[in-house]
């Protein structure tokens, strides 16, 4: 109800011509004119729980308020829930509970990112969004993938831009975590529906 | 008589390829693209030789076993039985091998080698038409397997030149080929080929052109020479050394050669016509040169069914060729196919959009001609329905004319001309004559199909267009074919030398038995028009109302001018108008909430009246687009007239079905689907239901059985009501067979409904034995897993000796379904009134307890009771729901929010006291619980009741169900999603799977409530 879409954003957009206001969520970021001449690949920033994270905007269709959202019995312990995006379903996830994070709770700035996957829309609930930044290719470190607890496999690198050190969240990657979960779970369902095709 | 073998398993091949699912071809392809390439891989690491015995590990062995297996399965899998067939006996060599029973010989080996060769050509083009020369490979490395099985190749291997010189005079004048193989049958072989008579059911069209090959070196000069050749190799490879010759000629069959030809020949006129039948067009049509001396007689034409037949016409044409060549006048025999398939070597460029059209019309056509055909049958003297069936075969002749498409042209021309006799009546409609111009229907309709997939029109038509002809020509001279299969059977197995001196060769004797047949057709329809209320007239009364009434409906239609839509264009309008009147429930809280805030009150009446309007205009536009998606379900109804038409004369009975509310409509979709479950449904009344007439003569009943299909609204829902006045279902058989399956124990109290339920189970069957039609037991499961997909439920009910009724509920339409809106734990749940009974307000006290479970007396029936909370364990819900914006809004303190604090504290109280009662029964809780009531809804699942205790009822809406798409994958007991109106998303709930996970895990003694 009080959901209010604040951007569509298409790859290949430019920034610099998105109205500034809208990201002013945290008293933040767009570098506004100029930010254009940059090159390398445009990420969001957002915060969960009081870490720093990173995702490429390519995938990210757009940023919506919290809503409420629809519980679903026997999910994916990170699903939260459903909600309706303009009538179609969207599988909403809670980075905190995958990553381990204490319990938190709806505030002024928490907002749903709605990203594309292979596997169809879903959004990802963060805590704030931050910024926006582009990053050159040798601004971006791989970090070999054991040296991450398990929690934090859905990261393809760091970002090492300025001071500050983020993950760069991937969504494949975060894709990966479902899909074993969902072959182990409705490998039986599966083969169900194929012997239905079959009989068909 | 691997020749037959190998005619057997090439129809195979072609059946399979055609019938099979795309998706499902393309993943047997790749899979078997895949295991060969692991197969090639190890045959060519060997360097063109078999590993030495020394060498020869276990897993070497296996590496090639296990993907032959595995391409074996495959085979089976896409009904490949020719491929399935050698690759069984590879394995069983590779197996032997393995054993160690058995030497990998060089043979073996190069067996191997062949098979993958040919496996990948095959795989490579699968799942098209396979090349004619792959099949002949195929059947001759068969051959070469068999050989190995036997032990015989090392001995013979290759000896073929050396058999040929000792072939009988008459083999070898016609044979063509010189390279053939001279082989005594084994016992596999000879068990084979009996298994193969009974197949036999197509009829021989042998044409020899005198005037075109005067002999023998004329038709080796010949275009089709090489076609000849491949034809003659297969079919001369392997004959009994005494005879020779396989092929008989109508032709050359006057009296004399008839006289002396053996019983072998007899036998091979059937095979080879089957073969013949199946055979690729420009093999189907070629001629053979028979007599030994190369000038065989000229022959116009000819053609023969099984042996009587053909002994029996061919006579005819032989010693009255005055009336063949009348009865041949219209017709004349062409070499149709041939001339054809040359001619389409130029693809024509057509317009997708007519072409569109014209399919979309040729369809209801195609229907109207069954139908009118079917009319025709039963009354034959009904110029209404000759008209009928004429004006739709001119029409689809017409038409197929302007687009090109020859082989439609021509069979629809020839079957025209056949109505044409029959109107002029020159020709009585016999169920003969039918059979043979509805199965040119078919493959007209074969030629349609092709059309859709994008393929060619163009099928090979020949042995329809011959079987027309020679029902025409039968008909023409009163002569009964051996048409219906069960006669066929019967004749099939004739193995003395009687059946030459037996074979009707004689005219007269044709003739003669001819007379009384004709008598008996011709008397047979004209006693129907004179009776005019026999017993028949009252059986099929109801039918040929109903079929009156579908006449009428296409003719209004036409008057009333209609336009065709795109499906996809018309989806997308009804998901849009879902939409709308989510959106417009959404305006009536804001409304609600404008109102209730007291807000400027002449701008609020504006809106409310608006509103108001709105809604009325929502509910039409609802309405009629909902009407836009109805055809009447008559359209999957009427072709079971011609099911059960077939299966009576198959199974020997009479049956008569009774079609009623066809005009009852449905959603296209939903007709779409229920036509499959119905042909289970209707099979199963005629095959296992209605008796056969003496057996029903002895019940006292009317010889003649019925089948109704009736189908009407109620509410909105439809019902398909489907009943025979058969012997019924056999209850104590039911019950002793699923006590011998373990589906329940001896001492289980069923209640008949309950046990008429188990023959949905899967793999459950009380039949004896299997019989084409049905019997395996996976009829019944397919109809109920398609009835529950359709979200609609099935009962059965059945009277020992007076017939068993089954009915089917579906919904109006699938797009928007009525639902029932609960609430518990401020968790709204949507359940589909299809499955709602009734929903009931109970004191706590009435709840009892057994064990863990709760269960409710209601109007003399035990229900069980579930908490919906419990079954999704929504207490676990504030660990589950992090970011709930309920809270946060509560916080803002929205006075005017409906989901504000007030109403979910309220919720919250009533989750506490319906809790209450479980806890026990202290006086306290006891006065608490008289305030509060628990709220049950009834659902149902065919005779299942289960009761599901929610916080709250929430009142009827319409939804739009929507999956929850594949990251969350299926939840049990959830069949999708829906949008509120508040813009939330409530789950809809599956009751079949609540209900079944629920009872299954109730055996184990409480279910998850319980915990």
């Amino acid at each position: 109800m009080l959901r209010s879409r604040i951007q569509l954003l298409q790859p290949g957009d430019a920034l610099g011509s998105l109205p500034v206001a809208d990201f002013d969520v945290t008293g933040a970021m767009l570098a506004g004119e100029g930010f254009e001449s940059h090159d390398g690949a445009q990420y969001i920033g957002f915060r969960i729980h009081t870490e720093a994270f990173l995702l490429s905007v390519a995938p990210v269709q757009e940023i919506i308020m919290m809503c409420p959202v629809t519980f679903v019995p026997g999910s994916h312990f990170s699903v939260e829930g459903i909600i309706s995006l303009r009538g179609e379903i969207m599988p909403i996830l809670n980075l905190r509970r995958l990553l381990g994070f204490p319990k938190g709770g709806v505030t002024q700035s928490t907002r749903i990112m709605i990203v594309s996957s292979e596997f169809g829309g879903f959004g990802i609930i963060v805590d704030a969004i931050t910024q926006f930044v582009r990053l050159k290719e040798s601004e971006i470190e791989s970090i070999a993938q054991n040296f991450f607890s398990h929690e934090y496999k859905i990261l393809t690198g760091v970002a090492k831009e300025g001071s500050l050190v983020r993950g760069i969240l991937d969504v494949g990657k975060l894709m990966q975590v479902f899909a074993r979960v969902h072959d182990a779970a409705t490998d039986e369902q599966e083969e169900e529906e194929d012997a239905d095709t079959h009989t068909h | 008589m691997a020749v037959f073998e190998h005619m057997f398993w090439r129809c195979t091949i072609l059946r399979g390829s055609s019938d099979n699912s795309s998706d499902l071809s393309e993943d047997i392809k790749l899979e078997a693209l895949e295991l060969l390439e692991t197969l090639t891989i190890w045959y060519s690491e060997r360097g063109g030789k078999p590993p030495a015995q020394g060498d020869l590990s276990s897993d070497d062995v296996n590496e090639v076993f296990r993907p032959l297996h595995t391409l074996k399965g495959l085979c089976q899998m896409g009904g490949l039985k020719s491929l399935e067939k050698l690759l069984h006996i590879v394995e069983d060599r590779v197996a032997a091998v393995r054993e160690g029973t058995e030497v990998f010989s060089q043979e073996i080996f190069d067996v191997l080698g062949d098979l993958i060769k040919i496996l990948e050509q095959f795989f490579q083009v699968f799942p098209d038409a396979i090349p004619a020369r792959l099949e002949t490979d195929i059947q001759e490395l068969t051959s070469t397997a068999h050989l190995l099985e036997s032990g015989e190749l090392g001995k013979s291997a290759r000896k073929n030149q050396k058999a040929a010189p000792a072939k009988p005079a008459a083999a070898e004048a016609i044979s063509i080929g010189d390279e053939d193989v001279e082989l005594t049958p084994n016992e596999t072989e000879s068990a084979r080929f009996s298994e193969f008579c009974g197949r036999s059911e197509n009829l021989l069209a042998a044409i020899y052109k005198g005037d075109k090959y005067p002999s023998r070196a004329a038709l080796q000069a010949s275009d089709g020479y090489e076609n000849l050749t491949r034809v003659a190799e297969v079919i001369y490879e392997r004959t009994f050394p005494p005879h020779g010759t396989l092929i008989v000629f109508a032709s050359d069959l006057d009296a004399e050669m008839a006289s002396s030809l053996g019983a072998v020949d007899a036998f091979a006129l059937e095979r080879v016509d089957f073969a013949l039948a199946n055979l690729d067009p420009p093999w189907s049509l070629v001629a053979f040169a028979s007599s030994a001396n190369g000038s065989a007689p000229a022959a116009e034409s000819s053609e023969s069914e099984s042996t009587d037949s053909a002994h029996a016409a061919a006579p005819e044409v032989g010693s009255h060729p005055a009336p063949a060549g009348q009865s041949h006048a219209d017709v004349p025999y062409e070499d149709f196919d041939s001339t054809n398939q040359s001619a389409n070597a130029a693809a024509m460029e057509l317009d997708q959009e007519m072409l569109d059209d014209f399919l979309v019309n040729a369809d209801e056509l195609l229907e109207q001609l069954t139908q009118s055909m079917l009319d025709l049958e039963s009354n034959p003297g009904n110029a209404e329905s000759v008209e009928s069936i004429f004006r739709a075969a001119h029409t689809i002749k017409g038409t197929a004319g302007m687009f090109g498409f020859r082989a439609i042209e021509k069979l629809t021309h020839i079957m025209e001309n056949t109505f044409d006799r029959i109107r002029k009546g020159e020709l009585i409609a016999s169920p003969a004559l039918m059979d043979g111009l509805l199965s040119a229907l078919d493959r007209v309709r074969g030629c349609f199909e092709s059309l859709k997939k994008g393929k060619t029109a163009e099928l090979a038509i020949n042995t329809e267009l011959n079987k027309v002809l020679q029902a025409d020509f039968a008909a023409s001279h009163g002569i009964e074919l051996a048409a219906a299969p069960a006669k066929q059977q019967s004749a099939v197995p004739i193995e003395s030398k009687s059946v030459p001196a037996g074979n009707k060769s004689a005219p007269a004797a044709s003739t003669a038995v001819a007379a009384p047949r004709s008598a008996t057709t011709s008397s047979a329809p004209s006693r129907d028009d004179a009776a005019g209320g026999g017993q028949s007239d009252d059986a099929s009364g109801g039918a040929k109302k109903s079929k009156q009434k579908s006449g009428a409906a296409p003719k209004k239609n036409a008057e009333v001018g209609t336009i065709r839509v795109d499906l996809g264009r018309l989806d997308a309008l009804v998901n849009l108008v879902g939409e709308l009147v989510i959106d417009r429930t959404r305006f009536a809280r804001i409304e609600e909430t404008l109102r209730a805030s007291g807000q400027n009150s002449e701008l609020l009446h504006t809106m409310s009246e608006t509103l108001l309007l709105f809604g009325r205009h929502m509910n039409d536009v609802q309405s009629i687009i909902m009407k836009i998606r109805m055809v009447p379900v008559g359209n999957a109804f009427y072709k079971f007239t011609r099911v059960v038409r077939d299966l009576a004369r198959t199974c020997g009975k009479e049956i008569d079905l009774v079609i009623e509310g066809g005009e009852t409509e449905l959603d296209k979709t939903l007709v779409e689907e229920i036509g499959d479950p119905l042909v289970h449904l209707i099979r199963n009344c005629a095959d296992h239901g209605i008796e056969t007439p003496d057996v029903r003569i002895a019940a006292g009943k009317n010889p003649r059985g019925t089948i109704t299909l009736r189908a009407y609204q109620d509410g909105n829902m439809i019902v398909i009501f489907i009943s025979d006045d058969g012997k019924g279902l056999a209850v104590d058989r039911i019950k002793q067979k699923a006590i011998t399956q373990g589906l329940i124990s001896e001492n289980d109290q069923m209640s008949e409904k309950d046990l008429f339920n188990l023959i949905f189970e899967p793999g459950f069957s009380t039949a004896e034995k299997v019989t084409n039609i049905s019997g395996r037991g996976v009829g019944m499961d397919a109809v109920k897993k398609s009835i529950t997909k359709l979200k609609g439920i099935i009962e059965l009910d059945s009277i020992v000796g007076g017939g068993t009724q089954t009915t089917i509920k579906l919904p109006l339409t699938l797009a928007i379904i009525p639902s029932l809106l609960v609430e518990s734990h401020a968790e709204t749940y949507a359940i589909p009134l299809v499955n709602v009974i009734e929903s009931i307000r109970i004191g706590p006290e009435e709840v009892q307890r057994i064990g863990h479970s709760d269960f409710v007396k209601l109007r003399e029936r035990v229900v069980p009771l579930l908490k919906l909370a419990d079954v999704f364990d929504l207490k676990s819900l504030p660990d589950r729901i992090w970011y709930s914006v309920g809270q946060a809004e509560s916080n803002n303190t929205m006075p005017n929010d409906i989901e504000g604090e007030g109403s979910q504290n309220e919720k919250r109280r009533a989750a506490v006291t319906t809790t209450l009662p479980r806890g026990g029964n202290s006086a306290k809780s006891k006065a608490r619980s008289k305030r509060s009531r628990l709220i049950f809804v009834v659902v149902g699942v065919g005779e299942q009741r289960v009761g599901f205790i929610v916080d709250q009822l929430m009142g009827q809406q319409e939804i739009v169900i929507k999956s929850l798409g594949r990251i969350l994958g299926r939840t049990r007991g959830v069949s999708g999603g829906c949008v509120l109106g508040n813009g939330r998303v409530a789950l809809v709930l599956d009751v079949g799977e609540l209900i079944e996970d629920h009872s299954e895990s109730g055996k184990g003694g409480g279910h998850r409530a319980a915990v």
